[in-house]
């Protein structure tokens, strides 16, 4: 078992056993990767904040169901992705299923890099450009992609534990993971950014 | 060039080629981003809310003294509203008991008496109006002692009343 995952369970221990302050420590190790997985979901920082303060207050109300077999960041990044699809539907957010994606989705990647002609050539000189492009494509990504992409290719974690944290068959997660990772490169060709530069 | 965007332009060229390392490729770029950093101290924001002077900001316990405030809010005005008749049936009902023993006590003490008279009468040289005179006293003096009983009953309900005016 991994160090860390050896340290959080300790200090889930400690927090179970009336010692509190062992909770600044999980919290300050997960405040970042949770506060990412739910802005990049929500696009919105002020109520991710909110929504992340909120997990953790619902994850330490909740340790004694927490099972101390499994990983405490899974069990945290499930009460966070619930508690921002709870986020999600108040907002009236309408999560389009993968079954009507527009035709406009399928749009082949070599088509795009095929008109790269037209990007801005001054624009793509910009490294912080394509930062900012790719940062507002993740924001733009319906947010099953965009936690995905977070949860798989920044957070590292299995299919199994995305699987688990979202509450989906693992064949289904596959399947997102292949259309959001293929639409974030289509859209950065789109953008302009694209294979004449690579040397 | 810089290392992003090299890594992007591996990343769009492995999806377009089907590469099998595009994961790993995907991996590189999203990596390279820099973290999101919420502006506030999350962990203080937490331990605070998880503190014990916070318990006011949990559902269950801001019910629960809610309720309580709305109970005592509106239960002490009704009681005090309903003292004065909740009283004055107390008190009715204490003297209507004390009445009925008083009255067994003053019949049985009256048949005492009676029967003294009767003595004493019996004693004494019979005549027809000294044998009237105790026959009718007994209802006379039962008369007397409900008359009186009830009269101080209602002087009370007068006196709590008056009592109550003035406080």
């Amino acid at each position: 078992m991994a160090d860390h995952i050896k340290d959080d369970l300790e200090l889930v221990r400690r927090c179970l056993a009336g010692d509190s302050s062992a909770y600044a420590g999980l919290v300050n190790r997960y405040q970042k990767p949770v506060f990412g997985l739910i802005v990049r979901m929500l696009g919105d920082p002020g109520v991710a904040e909110e929504i992340a303060q909120e997990s953790f207050i619902r994850a330490y109300t909740h340790l004694s169901s927490f099972d101390q077999n499994r990983k405490f960041s899974s069990w945290l990044f499930r009460i966070a992705h619930n508690a921002t699809i709870d986020e999600l539907r108040k907002r009236r957010h309408t999560m389009v299923p993968l079954e009507t994606e527009s035709d406009a989705d399928r749009l082949d990647l070599l088509e795009v890099l095929a008109d790269q002609r037209t990007a801005d050539p001054e624009r793509r000189a910009s490294g912080s450009a394509l930062r900012e492009d790719l940062e507002e494509i993740l924001r733009d990504l319906r947010p099953e992609y965009a936690e995905v992409m977070v949860l798989r290719f920044i957070e590292e974690l299995a299919y199994e534990e995305i699987a688990e944290v979202m509450d989906l068959p693992l064949g289904t997660v596959k399947t997102y993971i292949h259309r959001a990772r293929h639409r974030v490169a289509k859209l950065i060709a789109q953008r302009g950014w694209g294979h004449h530069e690579t040397r | 060039m810089n290392q992003l965007r090299q890594l992007v332009n591996r990343w769009i060229m492995a999806e377009a080629d089907a590469d099998a390392d595009v994961e790993m490729r995907a991996r590189a770029v999203l990596q390279a981003l820099p973290s999101p950093v919420p502006s506030r101290d999350l962990v203080a924001w937490v331990m605070a809310s998880l503190a014990p002077t916070s318990l006011w900001a949990r559902r269950p316990v801001r019910y629960l003294v809610m309720a309580a405030l709305v109970i005592l809010g509106l239960g002490i005005p009704l009681l005090v509203l309903a003292a004065p008749a909740l009283t004055a049936i107390a008190g009715l009902a204490l003297w209507r008991e004390l009445a009925s023993h008083l009255l067994v006590v003053g019949i049985e003490f009256g048949t005492d008496v009676l029967a003294a008279a009767d003595t004493v009468w019996n004693a004494l040289a019979d005549t027809q109006a000294a044998a009237d005179f105790f026959r009718v006293a007994p209802w006379v003096a039962v008369g007397l002692f409900v008359v009186g009983t009830s009269a101080m009953t209602r002087l009370s309900l007068w006196r709590d009343k008056e009592n109550w005016n003035h406080a």
